[in-house]
């Protein structure tokens, strides 16, 4: 009918502040669940794209040595669709004037992480490189450095750099590549994010790591080794070797991956047995599958985490969103009851009524809804680029997405129609004789459960009390509302100070030095101080530092082991309250991540088994140590030094300087004898502190949300809880009570409402807070539960602050009432 | 003279001007009890408005207990109705958090005073053992009474009456009459004026002075020297 529609308008544009304010709600929930969950799809789309462009290989196997052989095996094995060799191989890189931290140069030793392309073709079979600047290196010398590196650098085409092994054989960036496997760059599950200071990638032709490794090993043998080839030396003669290759990339016939987790082929398919026993099982160290490779691991994690939001905070925004949808019909019907009654009166069906209400709710979530999956759909769109763009992903697939949007404008005009339907329905079976007379007054039980026991209150918040108890359910809804958002922003500000905490903790407390130089061999721990001191360092430790096995059962994990002196001070093991977790006598402690992984707890026997210099040994777990990023295991120096056989030697220096200092340090650590690497604190900070940039924003995002979720529950109900009973108020003021009183009297009601909602939020906050830390945990990541009482408290009195300032136009309204009118009409 | 109007008007509207009240002027002593009559529309509940400082002349003045209602600000007009107004409204306006006795001491509340002689008031307008009871547990007829209670009970100057018997039926009605005749004559120097507005010609009968209103000016203004009681009206 047109004139129940222009009814239907008009009531919308009559009460558009409260509608705009639930269908801000909507809107935020279906927006938020667009953005978040089409970003979720085009991230996960644009890494299976780049990894598919760029050959990514579904399997990767380590091996201590192929050849041209037994590839020609594993090519041969039933089954096997392609299959690659290359080397991988670690080489100091040289930079003249690379960049340690921030603004500062110098020259920098970085460890170069070297992949051999073909000499035969341009480009791998598998694992291709994308071209982003220059060519591919063909000419004697050239290298194609990863973009990363390059961009944290500022390298081109035709820099220099240096390969830092005796020799020094200078090399010429050929051009910028970006690779699949290195969207993300973590050198090893110790080292997830290291810095492009610290840490590159490297492409060269097989035959050019060929003859510098040569040319290195000469060098070695001619006693002009300057001690830098260390204990690579092994490394460095398969590097010689023309035709050796240390991993094997293939992908068997018929794979079919999966869209989302890229996971191809089963991993007990006997093929994969096929093709180790082709390349020699023995030399077997691992089989990788595409999904498992650290970077693509690490990139789902983090995408992972876009998905968790999708899911959980928008259910909030919408189940919130229906509570005041609901409560707005109820009273818009309430209120029309006469209304009802004559037009049920002059013939309209109850169909009619139904619908007609029924329309009330929907058109509110069409208006949250629609503009918030164009919002979404905008948003997802630009996060997705964003973060892509941020990670340097080569290939971005972004899509409409229009079965999430459907998902989400069905998900808010199901929960609209919900909500509305009771109160729609009370409105169509109204008689029209019954609607027509004022509705009898109900006493609600909890309002009878009152009388003769709030005497001694103050009139004030007797009057509050007693109008929360005759709708206790609106009451509830209410204050469940006012949890809802302090839970919102509780939680969200937790994560941030969680993670903040975590990073401030590994950055100042655990590590506490500027600058860590790992070595291949032990050498003795006076010397390493001495150099450090003289090269300007303030303070000095000393540790051994070994990657490690760690088994119970039949159980192991792979960590590092680190040796600390007794009292240690720049590198420690604490727990997250600061405190240290130290092993004493022959103990070892454990990262929380090493423990969850080998079930293991305290007072238990683990061994330790050091593939490096083939010694384990069995150590009592002591204690559990947090770590915000990686994890470790801890044993005393003396004993380390003792079990291992390595006398006073130590093969790890941490030094604090001055920052002035630091390009010095850095530069006398590089010359170390077997240096392995430097570890820069500050350019690991920096690397950090910009990974963390957007989530960060994210989580800003999240914030706003939260607020206007809050504001807006809040608005609604302070209008209508007002609005509803003009009458009352007008007839309040009739008889003489002060503006300035009702506004006491309604603010301690809603008072009495945020109340429960904080007494709620609370604890429904710390659930959720621990659920959504819980989500980021792994055994390589760990979050501490934080939460300041200044977060809580901040939180809180924001949501009074909304809740006061929610109030002003209605009691605005009320002051500027028309008080003859008011008192006579008929509510 | 408790009430003194002097060409007090109002109208309502900028573009299209109604006039609700044309220029009246009108006095009205303490224990008078006057029905105001006259269709729908013809200003007697304009005229009960200004007086109870509910609305503002826009024109002429009002003084009611010796204020010019019409220089007195909201806070002022406020505490004007708490300390010498009674409402009673056609459909009783009570609060429905409060129970009868809290509703007949809301004034007193308000203004700070000892709350006391309230379960005397309900016994009074009939309501003795109900005073825990809440609006919604009274019938239509025992709500006005809360609300002529609540009215004495400030021992107001002017107790203002709107249709109060609009809601009710013949009995219930005449018994709310009743007792709005008492609140007039209770009392020696404290007596309040009593003004009732109704369409319902009888009740003219229990008045001392009947003013007859039509398109927005008083027709009639006549004392009644023989007023009958409340429940002797014929309906």
């Amino acid at each position: 009918m047109r004139l129940l529609r222009r009814k239907l308008r008009r009531e919308l544009r009559q009460q558009r502040w409260q509608v705009l304010a639930v269908a801000a709600v909507t809107g935020l929930g279906v927006g938020l669940f667009v953005t978040a969950y089409g970003a979720y799809l085009n991230l996960a789309g644009s890494y299976r794209a780049s990894q598919d462009r760029l050959g990514l290989a579904a399997w990767r196997v380590d091996h201590r040595r192929i050849g041209p052989e037994q590839l020609r095996s594993a090519r041969a094995v039933p089954g096997v669709a392609t299959a690659a060799v290359r080397l991988v191989t670690e080489l100091p890189i040289v930079l003249d004037a690379g960049r340690i931290a921030g603004a500062i140069r110098g020259r920098l030793t970085v460890d170069g992480r070297v992949i051999s392309l073909p000499d035969a073709t341009e480009q791998p079979l598998l694992d291709r490189v994308l071209l982003d600047a220059g060519e591919l290196p063909n000419a004697p010398g050239e290298v194609l450095i990863e973009k990363h590196f390059a961009e944290y650098h500022g390298l081109d085409p035709g820099d220099a750099l240096r390969v830092g092994l005796p020799g020094e054989a200078p090399l010429t960036v050929s051009g910028v590549g970006i690779s699949a496997e290195y969207l993300w760059v973590a050198r090893s599950r110790q080292d997830l994010m290291p810095s492009p200071s610290e840490f590159g990638v490297l492409f060269m032709r097989r035959a050019e790591i060929a003859r510098i490794a040569r040319e290195a090993l000469d060098r070695v043998a001619a006693g002009a080794d300057d001690g830098r080839a260390g204990a690579s030396t092994s490394g460095l003669e398969l590097a010689a070797d023309l035709e050796a290759w240390n991993q094997l990339l293939y992908e068997l016939d018929g794979a079919d991956r999966d869209r989302e987790t890229g996971a191809a082929d089963a991993p007990d398919d006997p093929r994969h047995d096929a093709v180790a026993a082709a390349i020699g099982g023995d030399g077997v160290i691992e089989r990788t599958a595409r999904a498992e490779l650290l970077g693509v691991a690490l990139l789902d994690a983090d995408v992972e985490g876009m998905r968790a939001v999708a899911q959980f905070f928008p259910v909030f925004f919408l189940v919130v969103g229906a509570f005041i949808v609901a409560a707005l019909l109820t009273r818009l019907v309430e209120s029309q009851r006469s209304l009802i009654g004559t037009m049920t009166a002059l013939g309209v069906s109850k169909g009619q009524v139904l619908r007609h209400y029924l329309a009330f709710s929907l058109v509110i979530a069409a208006l949250g809804a629609i503009p918030g999956a164009i919002v979404g759909a905008i948003g997802s769109a630009v996060l997705a680029h964003r973060y892509a763009a941020e990670l340097g992903i080569p290939f971005v697939s972004v899509g409409l997405h229009p079965e999430i949007i459907a998902t989400a404008l069905g998900a808010a005009f199901g929960v609209a129609l919900l909500a509305g339907w009771m109160p729609a329905l009370r409105a169509a079976r109204l008689a029209p004789a019954e609607s027509m007379r004022p509705p009898a007054p109900a006493l609600g039980r909890f309002l009878g459960w009152s009388r003769g026991r709030l005497g001694g209150l103050p009139l004030p918040l007797r009057l509050a009390v007693r109008n929360l108890l005759r709708r206790p359910l609106r009451a509830l809804a209410t204050s469940l509302g006012v949890a809802a958002a302090l839970v919102l922003i509780v939680a969200t500000n937790g994560l941030f100070e969680s993670t903040l905490y975590a990073v401030d903790f590994q950055f100042e407390e655990a590590q506490r030095y500027d600058v860590r130089a790992d070595l291949w061999l032990p050498q003795a721990a006076t010397t390493l101080e001495e150099r450090a001191t003289a090269a300007g360092a303030t303070e000095v430790e000393t540790l051994v530092t070994l990657p490690a096995q760690i088994r119970t059962g039949e159980t192991s994990y792979v960590t590092v082991l680190q040796a600390l002196p007794d009292a240690p001070r720049l590198q420690r093991s604490l727990d997250w309250s600061g405190r240290d977790v130290l092993p004493t006598g022959d103990g070892i402690v454990l990262s929380r991540g090493v423990a969850l992984e080998l079930e293991v707890e305290p007072g238990e026997t683990v061994t330790v088994f050091v593939p490096g210099l083939m010694r384990s040994f069995e150590a009592k777990v002591e204690g559990i140590s947090e770590a915000g990023l990686g994890n470790s295991a801890f044993l005393r120096l003396e004993t380390a030094q003792r079990v291992l056989g390595l006398g006073d030697r130590v093969n790890t220096i941490v030094a604090t300087v001055a920052p002035d200092g630091r390009v010095a340090l850095r530069g006398a650590f590089a010359e170390l004898p077997g240096l392995a690497h430097i570890q820069d604190l500050a350019a690991m900070r920096e690397q950090f502190d910009e990974w963390m940039a957007l989530t960060w924003l994210l989580v800003g995002i999240m914030l706003a949300m939260a607020v206007t979720l809050a504001a807006a529950v809040l608005f609604n109900t302070a209008t209508l809880s007002i609005l509803e009973r003009k009458r009352e108020i007008a007839t309040m003021r009739a008889l003489g009570t002060s503006m300035r009183s009702i506004a006491t009297m309604i603010t301690i009601e809603h008072a009495l409402l945020a109340l429960p909602g904080i007494a709620i939020g609370l604890p429904a906050a710390i659930l959720v807070l621990e659920h959504a830390l819980g989500l980021y945990e792994s055994d390589l990541f760990t979050l501490p539960f934080v939460l300041s009482p200044a977060t809580f408290i901040l939180s809180a009195v924001g949501i009074v602050g909304v809740l006061l300032l929610a109030q002003w136009p209605s009691l605005r309204l009320v002051g500027s009432l028309d008080l003859a009118e008011s008192v006579r009409a008929r509510e | 003279m408790l009430i003194e109007i002097r060409e007090a008007r109002r109208a309502y509207g900028t573009t299209v001007v109604t006039h609700a009240l044309k220029p009246t002027t009108l006095s009205i002593d303490r224990g008078e009890l006057v029905v105001i009559l006259g269709p729908s529309g013809s200003g007697k509940t304009t005229l009960l408005n200004l007086i109870g400082g509910l609305d503002h002349a826009s024109g002429g003045a009002v003084t009611v207990a010796d204020r010019d209602l019409g220089a007195l600000g909201s806070d002022a007009l406020s505490t004007f109705r708490r300390d010498h107004v009674g409402f009673i409204f056609q459909f009783f306006n009570l609060f429905p958090s409060l129970t009868v006795r809290e509703n007949v001491a809301f004034a007193a509340e308000i203004r700070g005073d000892a709350i006391d002689g309230v379960d005397g008031l309900i016994a009074a307008v009939g309501l003795a053992g109900l005073e825990d009871r809440f609006p919604a547990e009274l019938s239509g007829g025992q709500q006005q009474r809360v609300a002529v209670a609540r009215a004495l009970a400030k021992r107001p100057s002017v107790l203002l009456a709107d249709e109060p018997t609009g809601a009710l039926d013949e009995e219930t009605g005449k018994q709310v009459l009743a007792l709005l005749r008492e609140a007039a004559d209770r009392g020696e120097s404290a007596r309040p004026a009593v003004l009732i507005v109704t369409h319902h010609e009888p009740v003219a009968a229990m008045a001392d002075r009947v003013l007859r209103l039509r398109d927005g000016a008083i027709a009639e203004d006549r004392r009644n020297d023989t007023p009958v009681a409340a429940t002797a009206l014929t309906w």
